[in-house]
């Protein structure tokens, strides 16, 4: 909760920051537990009073793993803003590390929250 | 000895019996419509440009109350000449109801070639019949010339979409089709080369106009139309993709490529004139017929040969205008459809499936007739020729009253009525183009002796060209 | 006091009425038998390798979030012009164009004025109130008003298909340039590439 608070504070702010994984935690909103994905570094920086991110995934599998994502984006009170994204398809050869970037559709986004969803998942209960 | 004689005859007759049974089915199965000989008296009278008498033999012919595709596609195009474009348009649709079906259940189930069983053991008569792809475009390609000839628009973009749409489709199926049939000829050791069937008219379906075809359901003019009404609709993006297939389909023609390369400067252009499109139907479809061609097979180590029959297409000669007159001026005709050679095409694709299954049909009824010739002696053996011979008929159904090819003409004219001539076989005839609007197209029917111009007429036209036919 | 005994006699009967209803489920407001149901719009889509909605989506909203960046366009007019279609798939270049209209929109940052495929209904309009003699002359909007776009958006997407016995290839690329109408400057360009296989 204080993570997020800060998270979304360092968007308000607007200042070139870049976020540990562990913090991005509460941004992240993962379709199951992805097995051989994780997501290694985000930054969000504002430009052209739009805020610009961008997310490095790794994939830790000798394998090529597909990974589907999208962002969604909120407004100052925690709405949500410039309608729903489309999921985006990304493939991430074994091994490798991808890059995925974006700017927020519309001046009012301030925060934001990165839906991750890969084939190859397990769900915790315990969670 | 008389016990065990006794004994004998009763357990031969347990094992013929259900044979006798399957014979009767068979035979009973035999009797199907023969379409050709149904169709002709309509045929006929098309050709002749005797529309409503061609009308009543289809009805005659159709008396059930569960109509087939066959009909419906028929009757439309009957309509359609005689200038009930509404009438048409409407039977045409109940004909497009039953190919979506025939859409939805193949999105199901794939490989449904192979899963009609009655065709395995009878012939492939039995099965439903869904029309030949080329058909199927045909319906929806000659509905948006019907909705476009009575000013609905709109109607006609959904009309050629679903055209292209369609094509995808089948074009998905047959790739899976052609798959499967492989997979079931490897299984069943089936060589799948209409080359090595012995009197078959190989010629037929080594025709270059058939070679020279990419698949038998794409036409080119399917998809210089889809160019055409988006162009009406100006909508360039679409527009040029029909234009672009058209000219893959069938490349070097002038008048395609014209087609494309000017579709900016025609949007752009601001002239008082209407840019008109001709559209020629000339011939008839060549009827379909088969040929018996005895198979051989191996049944119990001893090879066996039983007679299989195979459809044949023989190529319409029919008369094909090179050009027409339209008042002073002489306008080339570009031939853009052949649709005979797409039959033929589509049945040289499908020649692997028909051996398949043939093959398959042809080691059943050897079998049978072998062994009835065991048990019953002479006459049990002739008992299953009779059967094969009655059933062996290969599937004859086909649109007849399509026309065998299409060929256009762009020109731009003047709005008004024009005088326009073209020849028949029966020598030159001169029809009346009444022309209007930025876009227009005017079919073109070539019938034995006349020239038919389907043009949309309202129910008192329709009622009056009645009351004159019957007061004479 | 008397309140809480209240409240927990009905709540007992709230209780033992649900136990009673308990098997029950409550129905769905759905008519039909099941087969037939809404997806997610947004999905991915790949039932064929053709064009299709992800790709048009996807597009879109690339060419969209790029656009918005630019700086020299906020609150400048722009129009849509014709986006070739040079592919030889049946793709309608002008609903992406609409789609990255209907983004720029919401962002809030340009505007769009009438264009071609437009100019005939502004212009019957116009004549019907200045001409047909129906409306209030005070009232009626003048001619000669329109205002002219600063910024045209224009383009083309082509293909390009590779096929073998096993794996269909199909490229699609889409470039879009914003063209500034008076100078004829670029103001803008970008392109956007798609890759689909498909094995057979």
């Amino acid at each position: 909760m204080k993570m997020r608070k800060i998270l979304s504070g360092l968007a308000l702010v607007a200042l070139s920051c870049a976020a540990q994984a562990d913090g991005l935690e509460s941004k992240l909103e993962e379709l199951g537990k992805m097995d051989h994905v994780k997501v290694e570094a985000a930054r969000v920086v504002k430009r052209n009073e739009l805020i610009n991110i961008q997310v490095e995934l790794a994939n830790d599998s000798t394998r090529p793993q597909v990974v589907f994502y999208r962002f969604k984006w909120l407004d100052a009170s925690g709405f949500m803003v410039g309608g729903e994204e489309t999921w985006k398809q990304v493939l991430i050869y074994g091994k490798a590390r991808q890059t995925i970037q974006t700017v927020a559709p519309v001046p009012q986004a301030v925060d934001f929250r990165l839906q991750l969803q890969s084939p190859e998942n397990t769900v915790n209960p315990s969670n | 000895m008389k016990k065990i004689m006794k004994n004998s005859s009763k357990v031969s007759w347990v094992k013929i019996l259900p044979l006798a049974g399957v014979v009767m089915s068979l035979t009973a199965c035999g009797s199907m419509r023969h379409y050709q000989a149904e169709m002709q008296g309509s045929l006929q009278a098309t050709k002749q440009g005797n529309l409503d008498e061609a009308v009543a033999n289809l009805e005659k012919n159709n008396t059930g109350s569960d109509k087939d595709l066959l009909y419906f596609l028929e009757k439309g195009q009957l309509l359609r000449l005689k200038g009930d474009l509404a009438e048409s348009v409407n039977t045409w649709l109940k004909a497009d109801e039953k190919v979506r079906q025939w859409e939805d259940e193949s999105k199901l189930t794939v490989g449904k070639a192979l899963e009609a069983a009655g065709s395995v053991v009878v012939n492939d008569k039995v099965r439903r019949y869904d029309g030949q792809d080329y058909e199927k475009v045909m319906l929806s390609t000659l509905l948006t010339m019907n909705h476009m000839l009575s000013g609905n628009v709109s109607g006609a973009r959904t009309e050629i979409k679903k055209t292209y749409e369609r094509e995808s489709l089948i074009a998905s199926l047959h790739e899976k089709e052609y798959d499967k049939v492989e997979e079931e000829a490897k299984s069943h050791n089936v060589e799948t080369t209409f080359k090595n069937l012995r009197g078959y008219p190989v010629e037929t379906l080594d025709d270059p106009e058939v070679l020279s075809l990419k698949n038998g359901y794409q036409s080119a003019f399917s998809h210089y139309l889809a160019g055409f009404v988006f162009e009406s609709l100006h909508e360039p993006s679409l527009a040029s993709a029909g234009y672009r297939k058209a000219i893959e389909l069938r490349p070097n023609q002038p008048l395609l490529e014209q087609g494309l390369k000017g579709l900016q400067g025609r949007l752009a252009r601001k002239v008082k004139d209407t840019d008109v499109l001709l559209v020629v139907e000339s011939g008839f479809m060549p009827a379909r017929s088969s040929k018996t061609i005895p198979l051989p097979f191996i049944w119990k180590n001893k090879p066996v040969i039983t007679q299989i029959a195979f459809p044949v297409i023989q190529p319409s000669h029919d008369f094909r205008p090179s050009n027409i007159q339209i008042g002073n001026k002489s306008v080339e005709l570009s031939p853009i459809s052949n649709l005979d050679a797409m039959a033929r095409r589509a049945l040289r694709d499908e020649m692997p499936g028909i051996i398949v299954r043939s093959s398959i049909r042809a080691a059943a009824k050897g079998a049978m007739q072998q062994e009835m010739g065991e048990k019953m002696g002479a006459l049990g053996s002739l008992a299953g020729i009779i059967a094969t011979a009655a059933t062996e008929q290969a599937d004859e159904r086909i649109w007849t009253t399509l026309p065998s090819s299409i060929s256009i003409a762009r020109i731009n004219l003047k709005p008004g009525v024009h005088q326009a001539t073209i020849s028949t076989p029966q020598g030159p005839r001169t029809v009346q183009l009444s022309v209007s609007g930025q876009y227009a197209i005017i079919p073109l029917r070539l019938l034995d002796q006349s020239v038919i111009v389907p043009t949309p007429r309202t129910t008192e036209q329709l009622a009056a060209a009645d009351a004159v036919k019957s007061a004479n | 006091m008397i309140s809480i005994g209240k409240t927990s006699r009905m709540a007992l009967c709230v209780a033992t009425f649900s136990m009673l209803a308990g098997c029950a489920q409550t129905g769905s407001p759905l008519i039909g038998n099941g087969n037939v149901s809404y997806g997610d719009s947004k999905g991915v889509e790949l039932v064929s390798n053709e064009f299709g909605s992800t790709d048009l989506q996807r597009l879109a909203e690339n060419m969209t979030r790029s656009l918005v960046q630019v700086p020299s366009i906020r609150g400048k007019r722009l129009t849509l012009a014709d986006v070739q279609n040079k592919t030889s798939e049946y793709i309608d270049t002008a609903e992406i164009t609409k789609s990255i209209r209907v983004q720029l929109m919401k962002a809030g940052t340009v505007r769009f004025v009438a264009d071609v495929s437009h100019m005939e209904g502004q212009t019957q309009e116009l004549m019907r109130q200045n001409q047909s003699g129906l409306y209030d002359k005070s009232k009626s909007k003048k001619i000669g008003k329109m205002v002219g776009a600063d910024f045209r958006l224009t383009g083309g997407i082509s293909s390009i298909v590779k096929k073998n016995s096993d794996i269909k290839d199909v490229y699609y690329k889409l470039s879009l340039e914003l063209v500034d109408n008076e100078t004829g400057e670029l103001v803008w360009a970008d392109e956007q590439e798609i890759r689909k296989t498909s094995r057979r």
